[in-house]
């Protein structure tokens, strides 16, 4: 309802402020087939419980992507400063 | 006694590296402020447009000449508050925790709008974005309907008052 | 004496006819209750009459109809608001109430009854469904929108006390002592439940010492309804809806006293202590002739103390009795008939209290009164602390302490002014005080539960706190679970000892009821964007609609007119809303040939090429221009709605492949104006003198001209099929432009277009709407669209995914048809092959100029061929159309080349 994300340009926001943008997933990792690898990253998601890796959109602000580390299971943000 | 003043600020946004921005020497009567790392705006008086824009553009120039330097005057229209209860109509209109250091800087959502907001000692300027300037102002008459009149009439933009010299000064405002 | 009895009458309300006069400092029930109602409320199910009880806000007996809204807390609302006030159940009436006969019928009226009796026969639901909301519920919801002007308001405070009582006011003093911002919220005015005495006292000192100091805020009237993520406590007060952020959040908001189950526990007559001693000690009212005590506590012997004292002024008002238990049997006052260990068993009377069945030592026997007042225990207000999952949140007083002193409570609030403070869990409470005894007690007020309900509930297999829940709605009401939720525990647990069924169940915002429309506070204009010549466009009478989040021109009166003006004339059209950006920066080039479908390395400067904007699955989302300009860098153009995505998209990858490049947002700082039309270069000629013609400005190139005295970014493209000019240019100078082009354009028969005018002209020449004729999954080759995709670039987003899919057969194209009918098929109208449904129609319009309806729309054809002929079916009827081959207008784009 009011999670806050810190933007390290802006400082912490309502979640409002940003789009999400999804778990950061690899580039089409090396030596691997790149039609599958392709598929992978365009399809499928890691659905971590836990700590993810992810990016947020702070459009209300900077304008620029933030990336974060968020506990998928309490929410918390993890240092990333 | 809160007074709320549509006026025009000039905005010139620079666009380069960290280390350019960073070392970027503030014109005098312009507050630099820091948007992103390579983003800094120069908000000045709309009669130091074109000093500042040159100030940035030469600077740029010999420094990083693939930088940009915009005039995105245009796009801005500036709310200036004064007097004590500033902040509360702000807090009507923005979840923003404003800082209580003088100057402050801080970008973030006012009104359904994405604004940027300039805090100096005595008065607040609110440059939200022309398109929603209509919106904004009458938010503002809606929430400010027992505290104060406001002339907020539709001026057109190049005819905006004038940005007060008085409130601009050379120092470079902490990030928000 | 109390002191409000000898206080002036200040003010009155109509009350279902009846002039009623308050007293300063009444609340509407005790108003009501001093002009002898007695009958507050009608039950939502069994159509009970119910009198006042708790008076804390915790029950649902109160509520009645006041201006118009129903089911308003008259026991917390100061009577000074209120114009009408009436009960809102009952027919006809709440005194004389025939629906009282439900009672009777209760036998065929089980729990869950609604679920399994209206089914069949199937006709006889709709009727009982609307039986049944006429003879239950808590009067009539007003209709229309709301006049509420409520805005909200943000608070950023280190510490949020909820709860103005002694353990509330403590946390709030002591965190302010400690130079921590502090907000107190309190539902009512703080102190003004109390009775007076020490505590009221003591009250008003904390409240004195903590507005002295000037650093905390006090809120009053103020309730709190939930505490969500962030953390964010929504505060819902008389004017604005509080938005408050705390570090911290301090709960005291107290107990209740504890409801006891017993048959006739609803009687008019009953109370809580509580409810009583405000009666009494705050109101000055007498609550009956004959009064019976129950006291299990010792604030219990506070209140029958007070009853007593209030007995021996007012001769018509005797304590006939009080119910104690031995150890507290010493503190009453002689002259009290007590009763020591006995339990009541069953309340008497039929539609007021009339004697209580009570049991001692095995024998029973019957006292006559009009009053019984209950003093049996504490259960927690604790839904906000259940509220809480991860957020910094402790209890302080009796929320967690149920039934402490005054100064634990004051100790247990100093405590929690140390953020380190480990906060103390609530005790969980909620035995059942004696057996319950007999079926028929009621244990849940709102919705008519009885306990005879709960073991029809348990018999059918609910058997858990949660099922039970959502089977008999206890704890489901208005009240929240505040009084029945312990008794819900409790029965669950006798049942089923030591297992999990017995927990809590899940407490959700809101806490408190609150108004629909107070969740809309501040959020009532939607936010529309305008571009600058917004005006200039409503002088002109223009008919205004939204475009995604913008308000744009759909006509400016007669479509037609503004279509010919564009085919045979020249007509200027606002197109300020595009996504515009610069893109400079070192690696400028290489960002946009990495992520662009089409090759951006061969355009030569001031010159252009349109763009599709493709995902990383191949699928369309936008399209736009890219420009190169003088210097090397970068213009690009996106779709009115679609910049954000853009930008974002653009960044993305930017950082991704690390590039550096400066991505500048000029969609609000510069403006647009198409000039289209064939005479579009002669209305020009008027106003430059730069040259226009196709060797300076070709088809597909760029120019800065100065247009009337503004400089404009001169842009040939041709959306509308049409010699047209984008001229973009400084905002500030759109009106002086807008008004040069309609001038100099009056010898050209000029008009401005709208957006319907647009959407035909665009569609004439098969161009596609992103977001209209496309879904999400639209790959360009679908559409028609694959020359703008050069698949023998090494690399561009969405590349590999369209090699992948190229292995895949289409089975699906955007199509053009013609209708040779009157009409064109609605857009939405469905398409049909050889009787098969194929698909349907995205876009269409009627083409003045080809004389027949033209559409685009989504066919199927698994088997590769597409069909030559289709059947529209819409609204109106069926459409004979034509698959052709598209552009339907000047397919060889002569007229945009010219």
């Amino acid at each position: 309802m009011a999670l806050k994300v810190t933007c390290p340009n802006c400082g912490p926001r309502q979640y409002t402020e940003f789009w999400f943008g999804g778990e950061l997933l690899p580039h089409t990792a090396p030596g691997a087939d790149e039609l599958a690898a392709d598929f992978e990253r365009v399809w499928l998601r890691t659905n971590r419980a836990g700590v993810q890796r992810e990016r947020w959109f702070h459009h209300a602000g900077c304008r620029r992507w933030v990336e974060t580390e968020r506990d998928t299971l309490t929410n918390e943000f993890h240092g990333r400063e | 006694m809160l007074s709320i003043e549509r006026t025009h600020a000039a905005v010139i946004a620079c666009y380069a590296s960290a280390a350019t921005l960073d070392a970027l020497p503030a014109p005098p009567n312009a507050y630099a402020c820091r948007v992103a790392p390579d983003e800094l705006w120069l908000i000045a008086p709309p009669e130091l447009l074109a000093d500042t824009e040159r100030c940035a553009t030469e600077y740029c120039a010999r420094t990083e000449p693939l930088a940009l330097v915009l005039d995105q005057s245009d796009g801005w229209t500036t709310f200036t508050f004064r007097g004590d209860e500033a902040l509360s109509v702000l807090a009507q209109l923005s979840a923003l925790p404003f800082p209580a250091t003088r100057p402050a800087w801080m970008q973030g959502a006012l009104a359904g709008g994405a604004a940027k907001i300039l805090l100096l000692e005595g008065e607040v300027h609110v440059l939200v974005p022309v398109t929603l300037r209509h919106h904004v102002a009458a938010r503002l008459r809606d929430v400010c309907g027992s505290l104060t009149s406001i002339p907020l009439s539709e001026i057109p933009l190049a005819g905006d008052a004038r940005m007060p010299a008085s409130s601009i000064r050379a120092v470079p405002p902490a990030q928000g | 004496m109390a002191a409000s009895e000898s206080a002036p009458v200040n003010g009155s309300f109509d009350f279902e006819g009846r002039n009623v006069p308050c007293m300063q400092g009444d609340t509407i029930a005790s108003a009501l209750y001093r002009a002898e109602v007695r009958t507050f409320s009608r039950s939502f199910k069994y159509h009970r009459r119910r009198g006042l009880y708790c008076l804390t806000g915790d029950c649902p007996n109160c509520l009645m109809t006041v201006n118009g809204e129903p089911a308003v807390r008259t026991c917390m609302t100061p009577a000074a608001g209120a114009r009408h006030v009436a009960r809102g159940t009952g027919w006809p009436s709440a005194e004389h109430d025939v629906l009282s006969i439900l009672w009777h019928l209760r036998a065929l009226m089980p729990v869950g009854f609604y679920y399994k009796s209206m089914i069949r026969p199937r006709w006889l639901f709709p009727i009982a469904e609307r039986v049944i909301r006429r003879i239950a519920g808590l009067g009539t919801a007003p209709h229309g929108p709301s006049d509420s002007a409520k805005e909200c308001m943000h608070h950023h405070t280190d510490v949020v006390v909820i709860g103005g009582g002694v353990a509330g006011l403590s946390a709030a003093i002591a965190a302010a002592q400690r130079g921590e911002r502090v907000m107190l919220v309190e539902e009512g005015i703080v102190g003004e439940r109390i009775a007076p005495g020490p505590l009221r006292d003591r009250i008003a000192a904390q409240r004195e010492t903590l507005s002295r100091d000037g650093s905390a805020m006090i809120l009053e009237r103020a309730t709190a309804i939930g505490i969500f993520e962030g953390p964010l406590v929504p505060v819902v007060g008389e004017d604005l809806l509080h938005l408050v952020h705390p570090q911290r959040i301090v709960v005291a908001t107290g107990a209740v006293e504890r409801h006891a189950v017993f048959p006739g526990n609803d009687l008019p007559g009953v109370w809580l202590g509580r409810g009583v001693s405000r009666l009494v000690g705050v109101h000055g009212l007498t609550p009956g002739r004959a009064i019976v005590v129950v006291a299990n506590t010792a604030e219990g012997l506070e209140h029958l103390e007070l009853l007593r004292q209030h007995a021996s002024r007012q001769r018509a008002c005797k304590v006939v009795a009080a119910l104690v238990p031995r150890a507290l049997a010493e503190g009453v006052a002689p002259g009290v008939d007590v009763i020591v260990d006995g339990t009541v068993v069953e309340a008497l009377g039929s539609g007021a209290l009339r004697a209580v069945l009570i049991e001692t030592g095995g024998s029973r026997r019957t006292l006559p009164c009009d009053t019984l007042v209950l003093s049996l225990g504490y259960e927690p207000r604790d839904s906000l602390l259940r509220h809480a999952v991860l957020e910094p949140v402790c209890g302080a007083g009796d929320v967690v302490l149920a039934g402490c002193s005054a100064a634990e409570a004051e100790e247990s609030g100093r405590r929690t002014a140390d953020p380190d403070h480990a906060p103390e869990a609530a005790e969980p409470t909620g035995a059942f005080l004696s057996e319950p005894s007999g079926a028929e007690g009621f244990v849940c007020l709102c919705e008519d539960v009885a306990v005879k309900e709960f073991e029809h509930a348990w018999d059918e297999g609910y058997r858990s706190t949660e099922l039970l829940k959502r089977y008999s709605t206890v704890t489901m009401g208005s009240c929240q679970g505040a009084l029945c939720h312990a008794h819900l525990k409790a029965f669950v647990r006798q049942r089923s000892p030591g297992s999990w069924v017995g927990q809590p169940t899940t407490a959700r915002p809101p806490a408190r009821p609150l108004r629909l429309e107070d969740l809309a506070a501040g959020a009532r204009v939607p936010v529309e964007y305008h571009t600058v010549l917004h005006n200039r466009h409503i002088a002109r009478g223009a008919e205004m609609d939204w475009a995604g989040a913008w308000k744009r021109p759909s006509n400016y009166g007669d479509v037609e007119q503004e279509y010919w003006a564009v085919r045979k004339n020249v007509s200027v059209m606002d197109i300020s809303t595009l996504g515009k950006y610069r893109v400079a920066g070192p690696d400028a080039a290489l960002l946009l040939e990495r992520i662009y479908p089409c090759r951006v390395n061969d355009i030569k400067p001031w010159r252009s090429r349109y763009t599709l904007l493709l995902n990383e699955a191949g699928y369309l989302f936008d399209d736009g221009m890219v420009c190169k300009l003088g210097d090397g860098s970068f213009y690009v153009t996106f779709t009115s709605s679609g910049g954000d995505a853009a930008e974002s998209w653009l960044r993305e990858w930017a950082d991704e492949w690390k590039l550096r490049v400066h991505i500048a947002n000029v969609t609000a700082a510069r403006s647009a104006i198409n000039v289209a039309g064939p005479r579009a270069r002669e209305l020009l000629a008027r106003l430059t003198q730069d040259s226009l013609d196709a060797e300076a400005v070709p088809y597909g190139g760029l120019r800065e001209i100065c247009v009337s005295g503004v400089e404009c970014l001169t842009l040939r493209v041709g959306f509308v099929g049409e010699l047209s000019y984008e001229l973009h240019h400084a905002s500030r100078q759109s009106e002086m432009l807008w008004d040069a082009l309609l001038e100099a354009g009056r010898a050209f028969d000029i008009r401005p277009h709208g957006l319907d005018a647009l959407k035909l002209l665009r569609l004439e020449k098969g161009h596609i709407l992103i977001g209209q004729d496309t879904d999400f999954d639209t790959t360009p080759a679908k559409v028609g669209l694959d020359f703008a995709v050069k698949m023998d670039k090494p690399e561009f987003v969405g590349r590999t995914a369209l090699q992948r899919l190229a292995s895949l057969p289409r089975e699906r194209s955007l199509v053009p048809m013609t209708f040779a009918g009157p009409r064109a098929p609605e857009e939405g109208a469905q398409l049909f092959a050889g009787g098969i449904h194929v698909g349907n129609v995205t876009s269409s319009r009627f083409s003045p100029t080809l004389g027949c309806g033209i559409a685009l729309g989504w066919i199927r054809h698994p088997t590769g061929a597409l069909p030559t002929s289709v059947s529209a079916r819409d609204t109106v009827g069926d459409c004979e159309g034509e698959v052709t081959k598209g552009p339907f207008y000047d397919p060889k784009g002569e007229r945009l080349r010219a």
